[in-house]
């Protein structure tokens, strides 16, 4: 039995070689696989985010721990051991923490544990140095060119190939383009908020070339009304309202910077020009009057009038109003959540909100009822007036001294002589009975009476600490060395290239007006809590080519949006698109959703040919029902508004902060108490009541019939087609119209039966004429139809 | 001569040679796969390699333990021949063990495992191939000396099995938790060894003469506070863990004042809102259960006296539910809702909510379903047997202003799980009352403006579990009434009520406050 | 990516419909799916292409098991006086007309106090009522009669001294506006069972709406949808409800089905879902114009109903209001919010001073609060009914001297240290007091309940968990109790 004793030399080394070589192989696998780079914006801020920063950010640093700056997380924390050492995961007690076993020393504490994948991929993250980029919207746009596409004859500008890019990758086609009729509908509401006129669908549709689409593009870019329609998404954000807010809610004139609104609009002002003016427009050398009045941007804060209110914390909420709104529209940030801690999630501490709070914490305003400062204007006649009334005046003082001026005589109004002095006050009470529009502006404290600004502990004005200098946030790149450290330097970082947010956020508000949904749908917050851009290529695009190419100008922006062929898309929804992308957030067509609610009211009053296109002037009344305004301590009364102006845009509609219009409310309007930068829109009853029942959709329902009548003559299928270009800018189907004139006939046959209810419908009882009476009603059909109220 | 061993030598290098082969093969498909692949497919690829690693793992635990009883037993005179086979069995250990290394590394990968835990486990396992391939090297390859190779070899050999117990036990925690193996073990073994295991879920059989303080309130400070209030580590300089300790208190005076709780710290730091710093347990812990707190309190109340027993002491009506959900049994009143029911069948859910009927759940956490037909109508009877394909959930039926009548309620009398029924305004009468003598489950019943009589009034008083009954402008006459009352007294039944005039009302004379 | 809440509306309704359509037979989810359906009512004119009405009103399950279904808060806009009517003060009694002590003034801010106020007696006389023996003044007699069915709670808590913010962080939980209102936190959560009326209900009576506007009843960041309804007694209850003149119920019926042919039409040629949610709510639409009127028409009650809550048919009266109240909840509306104004008693002038305008708004509200409480519970409507009664912070134990001299009438000033409100029904306890104030009523003593705790309570009751209702707006998940609030449960049956 000898023993198993095979040459000892080769199969001894045979073996080692073996296991070498299986060393090497373990050991090659196990290292690969170790440092695939972790990319951390994508992959672990989301974890960040969703699973720590509630107790380990800007409101809590729970066991002295905080992640929201880099070299805050690498500190050591109250264990005494450092949670985060870069390079070496093992060393660090956070990787600790989220594998222990114990659910009570386990993070996230009290919840379920990271995903193993979670887990892993922070493991990595700290090998491969933890390092923290930065959010992808502080960090300035790329310059980029234009994606690669396969189909090359799809795109008409930029836009489309970044679109098509993403459809391709996802395997979606483009959706067929527009029939001319809606496509000219589409283009005129987002554009001038109001529908083409017939003729202009005739023109259009005999003629659909891409130079005809441009030359009516063109053509509504300069309407006057291109200012009204997106004045009125400015408003919300400027938060504009006729009336001072909080309890008494009592008058104010300030539709002089509405009016400045929509004139910028139209002139095409550039946007950093209409920055500069609304932000320190009182800070120009020498401003004129447009540019005070564009100041009274952040004079549309709340003024509370309500007996025994303390001024100086009211005149603290309006400054800390400036600071979050100025933050959220220009730099889509929520700085509002930073006035009480740091922000929970990005990168802005405690501070740097009273430091960017005393830019704006000096300004003459103060809660005061008169709203001081304001600004006077008189008309030119009203001047010429004062300027008679003033010689009046002199030429008596010159009587009192005596002097020898010839007699000049005067009629006192019982044409008794009266004394010089009395007539003087008599000219005076004349002079001041002379109103002039005033509208409340922005003014800096002079030198001698600035307000040191001090750091409000736990954001509670009456907790005031250590004082603080105005100044930018750390994150944000600094202030232009040239620009002054005041208001006006605030404007000029907001417009600078270095900043890396204005633009963005302002061609996404464009973008969400015109394509329903932004580039980053949370529009009012790039932050890391935001959602990413779904296309952040086309956002950085876009947003260079807007400061550059177009230096600013809100026109050209537009264009170029209105003329792709993505948004010339039908917007038909095919199963495919339901399954694959509801939201269409990947624009496979064209987008579909309601009309704003000044663009419902417009749109009735254009199409029953009712509109009164006169542009400016004061707040209008329309008709409302009583009872709406019954506040408690002031008579202001809604006086319904005769004539033209009872047919006004709905942006002149006059807007009470306690008790705004009902059917602006019922459509998603809002109370403009705050910046609002989304209305989010509903689909409720309350609208159908208001299209079916509300006086002013029944008028512009008869106003319409009687256009169809005077267009289509009396052939009745002529009359519907007319109404249905004058509403729908296009023809209505075989069976559209067959359920159109089944209605009529029935109608019809109802106000035979009973005359007196058309007479009643038309509020002529004594002739009631019964196909206008149904026509009528049909028309309203019309006005209700989805399509209306829809931009398709 | 068997046949088998004339090619004795060919066999041997052919056992190697075939091992190789298929190892090697093995390899290169591995390292194909592994360019292949992109990331995603290689983590899967380690992941589906490294969960051999648990199979692998038990080949070297049986063959190392065969070679070290082998090479033992080899020592003695009777199994000498096993000494021959060593090497072989070694070499087959060493192979396994090597492979188990390499499906351990990847499936840690995977990650999930305590981190501690998991470094132990891998250092030991590699540990043991390198010391049983070195064990193997000084078996086949003499050195010098036989003599020491022998001695390095036997030493060697038993490190390797040492350091395989030692991996095998960590690797079993890792998977199975640290005290898996002694969770069963006896009792008398546990104190022999002093293992204490906590269970604080200890179901009392006799509750009444359990002790207040030992059995019930001592339980919730050994298993949530002594951790930190023991000998060793006194948190506050306060011991939880006996009750002198309790009564002495800690750096901020008395813990416990006695029929005070309001005033006694240590009931005020386990009633404080988990955002308040003085909270106990501290930080982010649980704080302790509802029916903990209540039982402290309770016994605080009761004078915080060590020897006091349940059945010595005042119940209040939440005490007698906590203690009679601590002794198992389900409260008297059989609320039915902590009886776990299957959810109800969707399409039928889908048939009623599209007619027009409100179903809806009770709660997120309950299958029990609640139901109304006020945006319903007219009744048919068909509507309303489709209710009855959801008679185990349902258990609040709302029909109050509908025309439901007699014929209806026969159905109605087939839902057995309702507890509240509203037939406010309906065409019922007492020919329908009849049929819901079958709701025993029944407690709340409102029949307000029906042409109820006092007909009805056996089958009401009958109905085991009725609390409130609402029988105002219906035809129960006061007799009726004054019948019912005192035939069941557990019926709270609801005549109507009315405002007196103010210049009517007697005011109390006795304590007259105006002044 | 955090999906806007319209979003998931609409989502809610596309999921619904493809739901329905392919996997409607598995488990909870489609138990759930069955409630997200809601009621499309089974009347034939219906449009039912799909049966799919999906709207933000579809009642939802609760997060635990509700005690409560339905809530009518009745908020005394102006602020009651606690003094003269629950938070007896024999003491304050003893040092009526002597100067106040300086410790009750200084760090303390007052809306029109200013120098040294005198001490002012109650105005009316306490005795002891009912089994609770809870102490009631002589102003509210039907009330005393009621007291074993009510919870009181005499240390309730609030940061504000003005109306407007005061009357904000009440109803929004939030002192400046632009807030969810508490009716639309509620709706938004459980959707309200009456499919053909709003869910959150507002009627207002007294001189004038409260002193914030519509947005202490607003749906803030909310879909509007939730906002409040509010329902008139004179002319249409919800605006725009009836039909133009001379427009027949008939003809309104026929317009809406060509209307929603058309639409259907123009559904199957481009399949936007939200075409098919605007067709149900056309019908929605024609529903409520009958059932809204039907519900409001009081006249409807029995003459001993009318002469309990003691109602004047025509007028926006609080008794009015209150029946109404009972009857929409009875009819399964979730929400009603009644404002009853007038309350503000400085001694500034008659209309309000505590010895004449104050007696007539107790008279106003004594019996038909008290008839709704007595109403509810015969017909066994109490125990899932919770009433809220308070105004938005109390008054001070001080006569108001406005600038430093006497006001002409006798006042008190806003006082936001401890004011009492009372709950009933919905699972509270009965005949039950909560909370104590200091001798002369001013601070606090045991039993605070912030504005934030009662709001969590009530939640709570209606089986919610005040931290887990919420909505993702400007990055962050908000909340009715904004960051605080928990719930009282000592006041809990």
């Amino acid at each position: 039995m000898d023993r198993f004793s095979p040459d000892k030399g080769t199969s001894g080394t045979l073996l080692l070689l073996l296991s070498v070589f299986f060393l090497f192989a373990g050991w090659y696998g196990y290292n690969t696989q170790k440092n695939k780079p972790v990319d951390f914006n994508t992959e672990i801020r989301p974890i960040l985010n969703a699973q720590c920063l509630a107790c380990h950010g800007g409101v809590r640093q729970a066991g002295g721990f905080s992640m929201l700056f880099p070299e805050e997380a690498l500190e050591i924390t109250d264990s005494g051991k450092p949670a985060l050492v870069p390079g070496n995961p093992e060393a660090s007690e956070l990787m600790n923490r989220i594998t222990h076993h114990d659910p009570e020393v386990r993070m996230p504490l009290e919840s379920a544990p990271l995903s193993e994948e979670e887990i892993d991929k922070i493991r990595r993250w700290i090998e491969q140095g933890a390092n923290w980029d930065v959010h992808w919207a502080y960090s300035n746009p790329k310059p980029a060119n234009l994606p690669a596409v396969r189909n090359k004859k799809w795109p008409r500008n930029g836009i489309d190939y970044f679109i098509l890019e993403r459809l391709e990758k996802e395997n979606f086609t483009p959706s067929a383009e527009a029939e001319c009729g809606t496509l000219l509908r589409r283009v005129s509401l987002d554009i001038i908020g109001l529908p083409p006129t017939p003729e202009e669908v005739y023109s259009f549709c005999s003629d659909p070339s891409d130079e005809a689409y441009e030359f009516h593009v063109d053509h509504l870019l300069e309407s006057p009304h291109f200012g009204e329609r997106w004045a009125a998404m400015w408003l919300d954000l400027a938060r504009y309202a006729d009336s001072k807010g909080y309890e008494k809610d009592p008058h104010r004139s300030i539709w002089r910077y509405r009016d400045w609104v929509i004139n910028a609009f139209n002139r095409d002002l550039p946007f950093d020009q209409f920055t500069i003016e609304q932000l320190a427009g009182d800070l120009l050398p020498n401003p004129d009057d447009q540019q005070l009045i564009a100041t009274a941007f952040h004079r549309n804060t709340m003024t509370n009038t309500e007996g025994g209110t303390d001024d100086e914390e009211f005149r603290i909420a309006a400054v800390i109003d400036r600071v979050n709104t100025t933050w959220e529209v220009w730099q889509g940030t929520t700085m509002a959540c930073v006035q009480c801690h740091s922000h929970p999630y990005d990168p802005f501490r405690h501070e740097e909100y009273f430091q960017f709070f005393a830019f704006f914490n000096n300004t003459k305003d103060a809660d005061r009822d008169d709203e001081e400062p304001l600004l006077a204007e008189y008309s030119d006649d009203q001047l010429h007036q004062l300027e008679i009334l003033a010689a009046k005046i002199d030429s008596l003082y010159k009587l009192k001294e005596g002097t020898s001026v010839q007699r000049v005589s005067f009629t006192s109004p019982e044409n008794s002589i009266v004394s010089v002095d009395t007539l003087i006050l008599l000219t005076e009470e004349k002079m001041k009975a002379i109103r002039p529009v005033t509208t409340p502006i922005i003014r800096e404290l002079p030198e001698s009476e600035r307000r040191t600004t001090r750091f409000f502990e736990g954001g509670n004005w009456l907790a005031q600490t250590f004082e603080v200098q105005p100044g930018v946030p750390a994150s944000l790149p600094a202030l232009p060395d040239d620009a002054p450290g005041n208001r006006l330097g605030v404007a000029h970082w907001l417009i600078s290239p270095e900043n890396p947010l204005t633009a963005r956020v302002l061609v996404n508000r464009f973008w969400d007006q015109i394509f329903g949904r932004g580039i980053v749908e949370t529009i009012e917050d790039f932050g890391t809590q935001g959602s990413p851009p779904s296309h952040p290529e086309l956002l950085d695009w876009l947003a260079l080519r807007f400061m550059n190419e177009y230096q600013w100008s809100i026109k050209s922006l537009l264009k170029e949006m209105v003329t792709s062929a993505t948004y010339m898309q039908s917007s038909a929804v095919t199963q495919d698109h339901l399954r694959r992308d509801p939201d269409n957030i990947l624009l496979s067509r064209a987008p579909r959703f309601r009309l704003s609610a000044e663009q419902v009211r417009d749109q009735a009053l254009a199409v029953s040919g009712l509109l009164s296109s006169r542009l400016f002037g004061p707040s209008v009344m329309p008709p409302q029902p009583d009872g709406i305004w019954r506040n408690p301590y002031s008579n202001m009364a809604w006086i319904t508004s005769e004539g033209e102006d009872r047919y006004r845009r709905g942006i002149y509609t006059y807007l009470r902060r306690t008790a705004p219009y009902p059917a602006m409310l019922t459509f998603d309007g809002t109370s403009r108490e705050v910046c609002v930068s989304r209305r989010v829109r509903t689909n409720t009853p309350l609208q159908a009541l208001v299209l079916l029942n509300d006086p002013v959709y029944v008028e512009a329902a008869i106003a319409l019939a009687k256009r169809m009548h005077s267009r289509g003559g009396d052939d009745l299928d002529t009359q519907l087609k007319e109404g249905y270009i004058l509403a729908l800018a296009r023809t209505p189907g075989h069976e559209e119209l067959a359920e159109l004139k089944k209605f009529y006939h029935a109608v019809l046959n109802e106000f035979h039966q009973s005359p007196d209810e058309a007479g009643l419908f038309l509020e002529n009882v004594e002739s009631p004429d019964l196909y206008l009476a149904s026509l009528a009603m049909t028309a309203s059909v019309i006005l209700n139809l989805d399509s209306f109220v829809m931009k398709e | 001569m068997k046949p088998h061993q004339t090619e004795k030598k060919p066999k041997k290098y052919a056992w190697f040679l075939s091992i190789s082969a298929v190892l090697a093969v093995l390899t290169f498909f591995v390292v194909y796969f592994w360019l292949t692949l992109e990331d995603s497919g290689r983590a899967d690829l380690l992941l589906f390699f490294g969960r051999f690693h648990i199979l692998l793992v038990h080949l070297p635990i049986a063959l190392l333990l065969l070679a070290a009883i082998m090479e033992l037993f080899s020592r003695f005179r009777p199994f000498e021949y096993l000494g021959r086979s060593v090497t072989f069995v070694l070499v087959l250990s060493a192979t396994a063990s090597i492979a188990s290394v390499f499906a351990g590394l990847m499936l840690a990968t995977g990650g999930g495992y305590n981190e501690s835990l998991l470094n132990s486990h891998k250092w030991w396992g590699i540990g043991v191939t390198f010391f049983t391939i070195a064990a193997l090297v000084f078996k086949i390859l003499p050195i010098s000396n036989p003599k020491i190779s022998e001695i390095i070899y036997g030493l060697t050999l038993t490190v390797a099995v040492v350091s395989l117990f030692v991996a095998s036990h960590l690797g079993g925690s890792l998977t199975h938790g640290q005290n898996y193996l002694i969770a069963y073990m006896p009792d008398q073994l546990k104190n022999l060894l002093r293992i204490d295991m906590d269970d604080n879920a200890v179901m009392f059989d006799n509750i009444d003469e359990a002790v207040i303080f030992s059995d019930l309130v001592f339980p919730v400070f050994n298993d949530r506070c002594v951790s930190c209030h023991n000998p060793d580590r006194t948190e506050g300089d306060l011991r939880l863990d006996s009750f002198d300790h309790l009564m002495r208190g800690g750096e901020n005076g008395p813990a416990i004042i006695s029929r005070s709780p309001d005033n006694s710290d240590l009931f005020l730091r386990i009633i404080a809102p988990r955002n308040d710093d003085n909270r106990m347990p501290p930080g982010n812990r649980r704080p302790l259960a509802d029916h903990q707190i209540e039982i402290i309190k309770w016994w605080i109340l009761e004078g915080a006296n060590p020897e006091l027993a349940v059945n010595e002491a005042k119940l209040t009506p939440e005490i007698e539910t906590i203690l009679a959900q601590l002794s198992g049994k389900s409260p008297e009143s059989p609320v039915i809702y902590d009886v776990y029911v299957e959810p109800a069948d969707a399409r039928a859910v889908a048939q009623l909510t599209n007619a027009g009927i409100v179903v809806t759940p009770v709660s997120r956490e309950h299958n029990y379903l609640r139901s109304s037909f006020v945006n319903v109508e007219h009744i048919d009877p068909e509507l309303v047997r489709s209710l009855s394909q959801i008679a185990s959930q349902l258990v609040w039926l709302d029909l109050s202003y509908t025309p439901v009548s007699d014929e209806h309620l026969t159905i109605i009398s087939g839902l057995h799980a309702l507890t509240r029924l509203n037939l406010n305004a309906t065409q019922i009468t007492d020919e329908g009352i009849k049929h819901l003598g079958l709701l025993e489950n029944l407690e709340h019943l409102s029949l307000v403006g029906t042409s109820v009589s006092d007909a009805s009034l056996e089958t009401l008083s009958e109905l085991p579990n009725l609390k409130n009954l609402y029988i105002w402008q219906t035809n129960i006459s006061d007799a009726g009434y004054a019948w019912l009352a005192d035939h069941n007294p557990e019926i709270e039944a609801d005549r109507g009520h009315v405002l007196a005039k103010p210049d009517t009302i007697i005011l109390p004379a006795d304590d007259e406050y105006g002044y | 990516m955090s999906i806007q809440n319209e979003a998931k509306i609409k989502t809610v309704e596309y999921v619904t419909r493809k739901h329905f359509l392919k996997k409607c037979v598995t488990g909870l989810g489609a138990m759930a799916l069955g409630s997200l359906i809601g009621g499309c009512d089974s009347s034939n004119t219906i449009r039912s292409i799909d049966g799919i009405s999906a709207s933000p009103f579809i009642p939802k399950a609760p997060h635990f098991l509700a005690k409560a279904k339905s809530v009518i808060f009745l908020h005394m806009a102006g602020a009651p006086s606690q003094l003269e009517l629950f938070d007896y003060k024999p003491e304050l009694h003893k040092l009526h007309g002597q100067d106040c002590p300086p410790s009750l003034l200084d760090g303390k801010r007052f809306a029109f106090i200013q120098g040294v106020p005198k001490m002012l007696g109650p105005q009316a006389t306490f005795r002891k009522y009912g089994k609770s023996g809870a102490i009631v003044s002589n102003l509210l007699p039907h009330f005393s009669q009621i007291v074993d069915h009510v919870t009181f709670m005499k240390a309730v808590q609030t940061e504000e001294f003005n109306h407007a913010p005061g009357q904000l962080l009440m109803q929004t939980g939030h002192s400046r506006p632009g807030f969810p209102s508490f009716g639309s936190w509620v709706t938004y959560g459980l959707g309200s069972e009456n499919q053909n009326l709003p869910g959150f209900v507002v009627l207002l009576s007294g001189a004038n709406q409260p002193d914030a506007g519509r947005s202490v009843f607003g749906s803030g960041f909310l879909p509007s949808v939730y906002q409040g309804v509010q329902c008139r007694s004179e002319g249409d209850p919800v605006l725009y409800l009836s039909n133009p003149d001379g427009v027949s119920r008939n003809i309104r019926r026929m317009a809406i089905d060509a209307i929603n042919n058309i639409n259907e039409k123009q559904y199957q040629e481009i399949g936007d879902p939200e075409i098919m949610s605007r067709i149900s709510q056309y019908e929605m639409a024609y529903r409520m114009q009958i059932s809204a009127p039907d519900v409001m028409d009081i006249s409807k009650e029995p003459e001993p109903i009318q002469q309990m809550y003691g109602t004047t048919p025509g007028e926006s009266s609080f008794a009015n209001n209150c029946l109404l109240a009972r009857r929409l909840v009875e009819r399964g509306v979730r929400f009603v919010q009644l404002f009853h104004w007038g309350w503000d008693a400085h001694g500034i002038d008659k209309s309000e001073a505590l010895n004449y305008g104050f007696l007539e708004r107790c008279r106003e509200v004594d019996k038909p609060m008290s008839a709704l409480v007595l109403d509810l519970k015969q017909r066994g409507l109490l125990d899932e009914t919770i009433i809220v009664w308070g105004g938005e912070f109390g008054r001070t134990p001080m006569l108001e001297n406005r600038g430093g001299t006497d006001n002409p009438y006798v006042g008190r000033d806003h006082h936001n240290e401890a004011f009492t409100m009372w709950v009933a029904g919905g699972g509270f306890k009965e005949g039950f007091s909560y909370g104590e104030t200091d001798e002369i009523g001013y601070h606090a003593v045991s039993g605070k309940v912030h504005i934030h705790d009662l709001q969590a309570t009530i939640l709570h009751q209606l089986g919610m968990d005040h931290e887990k209702l919420t909505y993702h707006f400007q990055g962050r998940d908000f909340r009715l109790t904004d960051v605080h609030g928990h719930v009282v449960k000592d006041i809990l049956a």
